[in-house]
């Protein structure tokens, strides 16, 4: 920002390829500065990480504080609770039982979603049958309706995954009826004049067409489902990471705690990882019919 | 002067004559959705009446509603939603204050970027509703701790789109202002900011759901909560009421719808492109 106006654009696109990475930097660096500013580049991003943690471990270090643990202390706590647990009922089956519910709720929610969303997408007078109850139905704050879940169908696992596949659909449902609404009638009366049956036609042309944005209600809907489960897991349970979080707190264990939090924090990362490959495979087609 | 100005794809440009399929179709999506409301009610009433579900779990629609006004006379859920508001309004505002200007550094400056993006990535997938118990305890259940769990929850949305936004900016476009004597801070001000007030809004929007579901979320624990997550969380653990709980559940709804509208009409009314282009 200090530096003077005197950016060549054609320097920095050809530098950087995209309008994305735009810096507004004049300097194009010979190929060695290049690779020197690159490690610099490393160095700067993980050094914040590593700086903000050996303050965290020396400032509990010198303060004992017992909400704040040493991270030495959480990473220490998190392996032990994962690879040598003191009794077999805590850490993997925790972790199991809580993906177990994750994953049928996101599983099921967005099925339903993507079914729905297709109808609605398709035929315009669903769609404008639908809405407003839509409309209501998505503004309820997800974790509001646990208590009727709760009240309908009991403490079992069926009512938890019920819980996060309901609370999660709007998102699917929205992104699907988006992305199927923009394919071109035309291609629908293609299908029709060459006689491909409607089954064909919603799987290997409707559902393809709106994938892209699929994928981004899915997204939306994983990190979602993970804070629905956690959050179903608070009530009348014994097992599951929700579970774990209440029971450190109410036992005043705020190492496990941590380490509850940061066993999600991986959770977290990799089951976002595993869907961008998904998408990224899913989707190869329509980036090349973009770059083309 | 202002007929000239206004592109003719502007919501507010089209001539009369255009209107009337246009009102067509704007009759037949009310008469529809109506049908569809009603429809969706009749079921949601029968059901119950006809003991196709227990209505002990399931109460018919309209004693629901009928609790729902009932509910809203009494002066404890008043008071209840006050506080949620209270607390996702001001969670909101620290987001958006914190989020917005980060958004645009780290738009602007591929340096501060690069910098602290592996931070982000590190903490971001951590939910939020896990550091509800670890911020109950440590905070208790205080407007604090709800503008503490909503800022963590809901800055995502904002932060991301704001720097989306700044960086689909043309360079072209900050160059000239710069040629016209604009300052750095001018040019982010009254260029940078504007074109990425579109962007912004959407992740505002996004923010605002996410912080009314976390906000309700941090309610429902800890014994001393005041709020509507904290009314039908009692409500639950005493049970023997589901229609307070359908009730309450429709009035989170009804916020949520209202916190919808609001933000979609700011959005429609702020974002006109034209008004922007005239105050450059």
């Amino acid at each position: 920002m200090s530096e003077p106006a005197q950016t060549s654009t054609i320097r920095v696109s050809t530098e950087t390829g995209s309008l994305t990475t735009y810096t507004g930097s004049v300097l194009v660096p010979s190929r060695r500065r290049r690779w020197t500013r690159r490690a610099s580049g490393i160095l700067t991003s993980f050094g914040l990480i590593v700086i903000l943690l050996m303050a965290w471990q020396v400032w509990t270090m010198l303060n004992k504080n017992p909400y704040f643990p040493q991270p030495v202390a959480i990473v220490g706590n998190t392996i032990r609770l994962l690879f040598a647990p003191p009794n077999p009922n805590v850490g993997i089956p925790d972790i199991l039982t809580f993906l177990a519910r994750m994953l049928s709720g996101f599983v099921i929610g967005s099925a339903v979603g993507i079914l729905i969303g297709m109808g609605i997408g398709l035929k315009r007078a669903l769609g404008d049958l639908t809405n407003p109850i839509i409309e209501f139905l998505r503004s309820i704050p997800a974790t509001a309706t646990l208590p009727i879940f709760i009240i309908l169908f009991g403490g079992e696992d069926g009512m938890r995954v019920g819980f996060i596949a309901f609370g999660l659909t709007w998102y699917v449902i929205i992104n699907t009826a988006a992305g199927v609404s923009t394919i071109d009638q035309v291609v629908l009366d293609m299908t029709k004049a060459f006689r491909i049956s409607r089954m064909k036609t919603l799987f290997r042309v409707v559902l393809p067409a709106a994938s892209p944005k699929i994928f981004a209600g899915l997204r939306i809907a994983l990190t979602t489902s993970m804070l629905l489960t956690v959050v179903s897991e608070f009530y009348l349970v014994n097992r599951g990471i929700g579970f774990q979080l209440l029971q450190s707190l109410n036992q005043f264990a705020f190492t496990n705690m941590w380490s509850w939090m940061l066993i999600l924090a991986i959770l977290g990362y990799l089951a976002n990882t595993l869907l961008e490959l998904v998408e990224h495979r899913v989707l190869r087609w329509d980036r090349e019919s973009h770059a083309r | 002067m202002t007929a000239v100005t206004q592109p003719p794809m502007g919501r507010t440009a089209r001539k009369p004559r255009e209107l009337t399929p246009e009102m067509k179709r704007r009759r037949s999506r009310i008469a529809y959705g109506i049908t569809g409301v009603v429809a969706f009610m009749v079921i949601g009433e029968f059901v119950s009446r006809l003991g196709l579900v227990n209505p002990k779990f399931f109460p018919p629609l309209s004693s629901t509603l009928a609790e729902t006004v009932v509910i809203l006379g009494r002066e404890d859920f008043r008071s209840a939603l006050l506080a949620t508001i209270g607390g996702w309004a001001v969670g909101l505002a620290v987001t958006a204050l914190i989020g917005i200007p980060l958004g645009c550094v780290l738009g602007l400056s591929d340096w501060a970027y690069r910098f602290t993006r592996p931070l982000i990535e590190v903490i971001r997938p951590v939910p939020a509703v896990a550091l509800i118990p670890l911020l109950v305890v440590l905070l208790g259940q205080t407007l604090q701790m709800k503008v503490t769990i909503t800022v963590w929850a809901s800055i995502w949305p904002i932060l991301f789109n704001t720097i989306y936004g700044v960086r689909s900016v043309l360079p072209q476009t900050k160059e000239m202002a710069r040629a016209f004597g604009f300052s750095p801070w001018g040019v982010t001000w009254r260029v940078v900011l504007p074109s990425a007030g579109p962007f912004i809004a959407t992740g505002f929007r996004l923010s605002a759901a996410v912080s009314l579901i976390v906000v309700i979320t941090s309610e429902m624990l800890g014994g001393s909560a005041v709020g509507i997550g904290a009314f039908i969380g009692q409500v639950r653990s005493l049970g023997l009421q589901p229609e307070l709980a359908y009730a309450a559940t429709v009035v989170a709804g009804l916020l949520g719808v209202i916190v919808n509208l609001t933000i979609n009409a700011l959005e429609r009314t702020k974002f006109g492109w034209q008004t922007q282009t005239r105050e450059v």
